[in-house]
């Protein structure tokens, strides 16, 4: 429909229905957030996100922002995922049932996994996967359990991660070793898109350091734990990786309470790929 | 001449110039999501509210059938509990009511404030949920002390303590096209009857702690009322199964069409 054609059918001249006054204000909320300054980002050699792509996602994102203060949710996420990669012109595949246990969509022909971060305590530095997978009924062992995960990622070639940034700012003088952050209404949205390269996930499941934690849940028989993962991925294959550092470069962990459920934590972002990047003034 | 989209008699012809101008000044691809809204609304629906309902007037109903428009404007999956929450306590606040969320998520008493009354809300969205009774799959957390079902049976009425009222907000129909959700109220008087709840252990379960129920029936009729389910084994939880809705006060449903937006 042209610009024309919908000006002239919001202000008076189209046969359907009339809009209430709360329909009305939403149409108005979307149209002064669309009016809020923005910047959009995206990265040259990203396969996917082009400026059609992060502009249509940025919309969507002021869209529901202007009627919500809740961070995009997962089902949120990966309509707008496919409704921009559409309007960038790739290919978009059915969307499987919500209960497979694979990919959430496919951009020509790729099998993708989303995944969101979005909580209070999200850090520009670390990334967060507080469900992965959920672990099942089967034996609480854990080469079994990182077993599971290596086939879950088996079922797809790329793992995008939308991100909300929180806002913070330093309050008052910082005793020596402590942080104390002062949170502040955010007067802008931070979001970004990045990759969890699949190459680190299968180094992680070949390099892995397990651990238990003493927090374990007798009456249940299952051992909460899981393994940290140290060295560089990215060493050629005659290197030993694991000797290349001791950092933490991820840490996927298992846990046995009533949700049973695989995370992955404190994983550095300068091991991911950034796709695309808004912030928006709200 | 065809009937405006904008047919608010309180619009003035200022109001709609701004508008257009607005509209004037999007990008494509904004102009295509404006669009998208607009034909949301403009789908089919029927909100019905009970006119003995104290609560839900023609404004908060109009409300609450918006926010679930929209939401599925942009998602598939039954309105959250959470999101039930925001969009009740806005559509009252508009409508006129002083309604305020409790402050902490995890808070073992209410959720919402409205004129002073504490609330309690639920919400059903299971794909096997029934028409004619309404189940809580997490009534409360039972802890990880003694169980013994008189005790577990104590602990949920002193958790009614905390509330005046309660809510289920009810999703029956979840699209992909057609929807379908209502709100319900519990009287808590029917859940106080729990005092005198016919309570059994589940002696054949293999859980631990053994499950049991407390049943709550008609002194007369000796027909069921609900039945409460203390979930033994990992869970630790108190469900409530079964409650009749003949029993309960059906304050509004929504019925409407919605299509994602493209």
């Amino acid at each position: 429909m042209s610009r024309l054609a919908v000006i002239r059918r919001l202000v008076g001249v189209s046969p359907q229905a009339g809009l209430s006054t709360s329909q009305e204000a939403l149409i108005s909320n979307s149209l002064e957030a669309f009016s809020k300054s923005h910047a959009f980002y995206h990265s040259p050699t990203s396969w996917f996100a082009n400026k059609e792509f992060v502009e249509r996602f940025g919309d969507f994102l002021m869209l529901h922002h202007a009627v919500s203060d809740q961070a995009l949710s997962k089902d949120k996420f990966e309509h707008a995922f496919a409704a921009a990669c559409k309007w960038a012109k790739h290919i978009v595949g059915e969307t499987p049932s919500k209960t497979n246990p694979g990919h959430d969509v496919t951009i020509n022909n790729a099998r993708i996994s989303l995944k969101t971060q979005a909580d209070e305590s999200c850090e520009s530095g670390s990334v967060l996967i507080s469900k992965w997978m959920e672990l099942g009924k089967g034996p609480w062992q854990y080469n079994a359990l990182l077993q599971r995960f290596s086939t879950h990622i088996g079922n797809y070639e790329h793992i995008l991660i939308l991100r909300k940034l929180a806002r913070y700012r330093v309050h008052g003088k910082m005793p020596k070793g402590t942080r104390k952050y002062k949170k502040v209404p955010p007067d802008w949205l931070h979001y970004q898109l990045l990759e969890i390269p699949k190459q680190l996930l299968e180094y992680a499941v070949k390099y892995p350091i397990f651990y238990t934690t003493t927090d374990s849940d007798q009456d249940k028989g299952l051992l909460p734990g899981g393994c940290y993962v140290y060295g560089n991925p990215y060493l050629m294959a005659e290197e030993d990786p694991t000797k290349a550092s001791s950092d933490v470069i991820l840490e996927l962990s298992f846990d046995g309470g009533s949700e049973r459920k695989l995370r992955l934590r404190n994983l550095d972002v300068r091991f991911c790929i950034q796709h695309a990047e808004w912030k928006i003034h709200i | 001449m065809p009937a405006p989209i904008i047919k608010n008699p309180k619009m003035t012809k200022e109001e709609i110039t701004r508008i257009a101008q607005e509209l004037k000044l999007l990008t494509t691809s904004q102009l295509r999501w404006v669009e998208s809204v607009i034909g949301q609304f403009q789908l089919p629906n029927e909100f019905h509210r009970n006119p003995n309902s104290d609560w839900i007037t023609e404004s908060v109903l109009n409300a609450i059938g918006d926010s679930l428009r929209i939401h599925h404007a942009f998602s598939r999956q039954a309105l959250s509990k959470d999101r039930f929450e925001y969009a009740f306590e806005r559509a009252l606040t508009q409508s006129g009511f002083v309604a305020r969320l409790a402050n902490s998520r995890t808070n073992r008493g209410h959720d919402l404030t409205v004129n002073d009354i504490p609330v309690s809300l639920k919400t059903e969205a299971a794909s096997n949920i029934r028409a004619d009774t309404l189940h809580i799959s997490k009534f409360m957390e039972l802890g990880r002390g003694e169980w013994h079902l008189q005790t577990l049976r104590d602990l949920f009425l002193e958790h009614l303590q905390g509330y005046e009222r309660i809510f289920q907000f009810r999703c029956l129909s979840s699209g992909p096209v057609n929807y379908f959700y209502e709100l319900v109220e519990i009287p808590k008087t029917l859940l106080q009857e729990a005092e005198n709840a016919q309570l059994e252990v589940r002696e054949n379960s293999r859980q631990n702690p053994k499950p049991g129920y407390g049943y709550v029936r008609d002194l007369q009729s000796g027909l069921l009322k609900y039945a409460l389910y203390f979930d033994g084994g990992t869970e630790r939880k108190l469900q409530i199964k079964n409650i009749r809705k003949d029993l309960c006060f059906v304050h509004a449903s929504w019925s409407f069409q919605s299509g994602v937006l493209e």
